[in-house]
């Protein structure tokens, strides 16, 4: 099996995967998802109507309600509603997996669209933004502690303090700590949101201002995570030290700091690779309670925004969107895997 | 490993070997003590946690009284009730005298006063007099229909403000709790800024037709502290919540690392000692769940359907499997290589049989392992549910008090006491189960 036929096997797991997922939270969420459908059918027919009568002058008012019945009529089709359950699941999952949530009740995106992927798609990027680098930060730190676990005693000790804090202690509260100390208590960082108001202006201070207010919750991310990679790593590495080559190397007299950072990371990389992966993929949804402590102006704070609303489309429409980040995470997790083992790329 | 039976108390004497898993199993009796006298608190009590009337006579957002032991500042809720009630008839009617008294030697002056005058008939007048400790007498009409209901300075704000103006010249122009309970403490010749210290008398005056009968009533004064953990908003009790959030806490958290780590469990064994195209199928299964955010579904999902806290569980269970089985594969395939396992088939063993004596028992360590494990991620996923807004209803939970504190601006307010105990106590749920799975875990895997 080469590297093409390994890719292409993924590819289509991965799809599977994507359609299984969906149609469970579909399934899940199905009598929701059809009275969202007639809300936002509704909502349409009423401004159709609206403009119909503002602009069509020479028309009776029987002839008006029958085109806003055909109308209706013809959104209705468009949805599946009336069709049965199986052509009405088809319709619907392909709405879902092009991104057509309909659109929200109350919230709007800045641009002053209602439409629930344009909003959501405003707000991603922050998230991305944040999550992205705070998990790249506690990803170096923790495989270099559990590299460095499997030399010395003292590391180990750490590590497992720094697991139980992992397992244990919530993102969210530990920021609502910090805020209080660092940010209320000293003031040495903002409390929270993105940017000082009003932003400044150039782009350099403008990204410094950004940075500025990435600190805490950045710090409150490194804290409760780093354990648990750390955690990963060091078994990763544990198996890799029994391996032949390690035992020979030693043998050979080569140094212990040596083989460690030369054979056994190397060997180990493929596994951290995906990890690393994996653990910026799920960040984005784990964040969320962590985005509302910090006012961070995310997936999550707007999560937080529509419960309290009882904006459905919008909650549904952040849970699709994530499941498929989560998913399209795991799948380049994967092909990373593929293309840094030699084992598969020489196709074994 | 060694190869010496490994019956359960060998286990249970091994696992007391190990301090930090004893240490889990002493933090997890103290909780259990704690959750048993949660279960006898009456439904009613908790049940008004939501009524926020219920603790109008309780001070809002105080800290913990413990606090008095290190400054002076902080004192508690005091309750005075009457030394003594003079009844005497005059012609038709008779006159009730109700004597308060107490000592005053804080230099701060409490948050609020109440009165509750009780009586079993409604009297036709009542005056009520505070007497400072210089002799200061305040006369305070009481306007009707606050009998037998407990009244703050608010209504009879009037009189207080009367004594202000007759004794500094000006009225002062906001009028707030603070102004009128500084009116009854603060010295008039000092312009109200020092506080009397000594003794205070407040005497009540009621007439009415018939004798009364006033033994229920009483004065409160509202400290600045209150309990083991200080008050909410809305003066309720943190301790209360607290004591009250641990049972469901710790139903959750069994209750979804029980289901989870058993499904997990069978069908990652059964997947790894299967193998072949069976495996394949059941690891895409396991992917598919492996690929459902746990926080965002369970927001959509419990939102919609806002389920009991049983139904949580399960539905918490149902996304969190997959971790269990993608370990318990590994396991049952590192098993399977193992050379007893190809004898057992060699000699035409039946699977099922292969199964139960050789997978399964060597899978129960690590289930027990996983099950403490889990717990953890159960509590914490409620929790932060309830912090998001969307906990089972009617149920008490830490992050609820959590979301009130960070709708209420605990943290800019300094209210600290209301951020610290209710996460402090998700912290302390969850570290002895992590404790016990990790000493359970690296029992049954060894030390390398």
């Amino acid at each position: 099996m080469g590297f093409g036929t390994y890719v292409v096997k993924k590819v289509l797991i991965y799809f599977s995967v994507l359609i299984a997922t969906l149609s469970i939270l579909y399934i899940f969420t199905f009598p929701v998802i059809q009275q969202v459908l007639i809300k936002n059918i509704n909502a349409e027919v009423a401004t159709f109507q609206q403009t119909l009568v503002k602009y069509s002058h020479d028309l009776s008012q029987s002839q008006i309600r029958q085109a806003v019945d055909q109308y209706k009529d013809s959104l209705i089709a468009a949805y599946g509603l009336n069709q049965p359950i199986i052509s009405k699941y088809f319709i619907q999952m392909y709405q879902l997996m092009t991104f057509n949530f309909g659109r929200a009740y109350f919230l709007q995106a800045p641009s002053g669209s209602t439409q629930v992927s344009d909003i959501i798609f405003y707000y991603l990027p922050n998230t991305i933004l944040l999550f992205t680098s705070s998990t790249l930060i506690f990803i170096f730190v923790g495989t270099l502690i559990g590299l460095l676990s499997a030399k010395s005693r003292f590391w180990e000790k750490i590590i497992g303090f720094i697991a139980v804090i992992h397992s244990s202690l919530p993102t969210w509260w530990l920021g609502f700590l910090l805020i209080a100390g660092l940010a209320y208590g000293i003031k040495a960082f903002p409390p929270g949101g993105m940017n000082s108001i009003p932003p400044p202006k150039d782009p350099f201070s403008y990204g410094i201002d950004v940075l500025y207010h990435m600190v805490l919750p950045m710090l409150a991310v490194f804290i409760v995570n780093v354990g648990g990679f750390a955690y990963i790593v060091r078994s990763l590495v544990t198996s890799t030290l029994k391996e032949d080559f390690v035992v020979t190397a030693k043998a050979r007299g080569i140094p212990n700091s040596k083989i460690l950072f030369k054979h056994v990371l190397r060997t180990a990389s493929p596994s951290i690779a995906t990890q690393s992966i994996l653990a910026v993929a799920g960040s984005f949804a784990g964040g969320l309670t962590t985005e509302v402590v910090f006012q961070w102006p995310g997936v999550g704070l707007l999560t937080y925004e529509a419960i309290f609303q009882q904006d459905i489309p919008v909650i549904l429409g952040v849970t699709f969107v994530l499941t498929i980040v989560l998913l399209l995470g795991l799948f380049l997790g994967e092909l990373v895997y593929g293309i840094l083992d030699p084992r598969i790329k020489v196709g074994e | 490993m060694s190869q010496k039976s490994r019956g359960l108390s060998y286990y249970l004497k091994e696992f007391l070997k190990i301090k930090i898993g004893l240490a889990g199993l002493i933090i997890l009796a103290v909780l259990l003590v704690f959750t048993g006298i949660a279960l006898t608190v009456p439904s009613n009590v908790y049940n008004s946690w939501f009524n926020p009337a219920v603790w109008s006579q309780n001070p809002p957002d105080v800290p913990p009284s413990w606090l008095s032991y290190f400054s002076g500042q902080y004192f508690t809720t005091q309750q005075i009730t009457s030394s003594n009630s003079v009844s005497y008839a005059g012609g038709q009617y008779y006159i009730t005298e109700l004597n308060f008294s107490f000592e005053w030697s804080k230099s701060v002056i409490p948050n609020d006063v109440y009165f509750i005058i009780s009586s079993n008939s409604s009297p036709l007048s009542m005056s009520l007099y505070w007497i400072k400790p210089d002799g200061d007498k305040i006369q305070i009409n009481v306007p009707s229909g606050y009998y037998n209901v407990p009244f703050d300075l608010i209504p009879i704000k009037d009189s207080i403000i009367n004594y202000i103006s007759s004794k500094s010249g000006t009225v002062p122009e906001k009028i707030a709790t603070y102004v009128l309970v500084t009116a009854l403490f603060d010295s008039a010749k000092t312009n109200f800024t020092a506080v009397e210290n000594g003794k205070y008398n407040v005497v009540v005056y009621m007439v009415s037709k018939s004798p009364m009968n006033t033994s229920n009533s009483k004065i409160t004064l509202l400290g600045n502290s209150y309990g083991l953990m200080g008050t909410d908003y809305f003066g309720r009790p943190l301790d209360l919540g607290i004591l009250l959030g641990l049972p469901n806490a710790l139903e959750i958290g069994a209750l979804t690392a029980v289901i989870s780590v058993l499904i997990g469990i069978i069908v990652g064994g059964l997947s790894g000692y299967l193998g072949g195209n069976k495996d394949s199928v059941i690891q895409w299964v396991t992917l598919v769940f492996l690929a459902l955010p746990a926080l965002p579904f369970l927001v959509a999902v419990s939102f919609v359907s806002r389920p009991s806290i049983e139904l949580e569980a399960l539905l918490i269970a149902f996304l969190s499997w997959p971790f269990y089985a993608i370990i318990a594969r590994s396991v049952a395939l590192s098993i399977k290589s193992n050379s007893y396992v190809e004898v057992d088939k060699l000699l035409g063993i039946p699977s099922y049989r292969v199964f139960f004596t050789h997978f399964l028992p060597r899978l129960v360590p690590i289930t027990i392992a996983y099950m403490a494990l889990g717990v953890p991620a159960g509590v914490l996923l409620e929790q932060t549910l309830a912090f998001l807004g969307i906990a089972p209803p009617g149920l008490i939970t830490w992050g609820g008090m959590l979301d009130d504190a960070y709708t209420y601006q605990a943290q800019v307010n300094g209210w600290w006491w209301w951020v610290i105990f209710p996460g402090a106590m998700i912290v302390i749920v969850a570290v002895p189960f992590v404790l016990i799975g990790f000493a359970i875990e690296r029992l049954s895997l060894g030390e390398r």
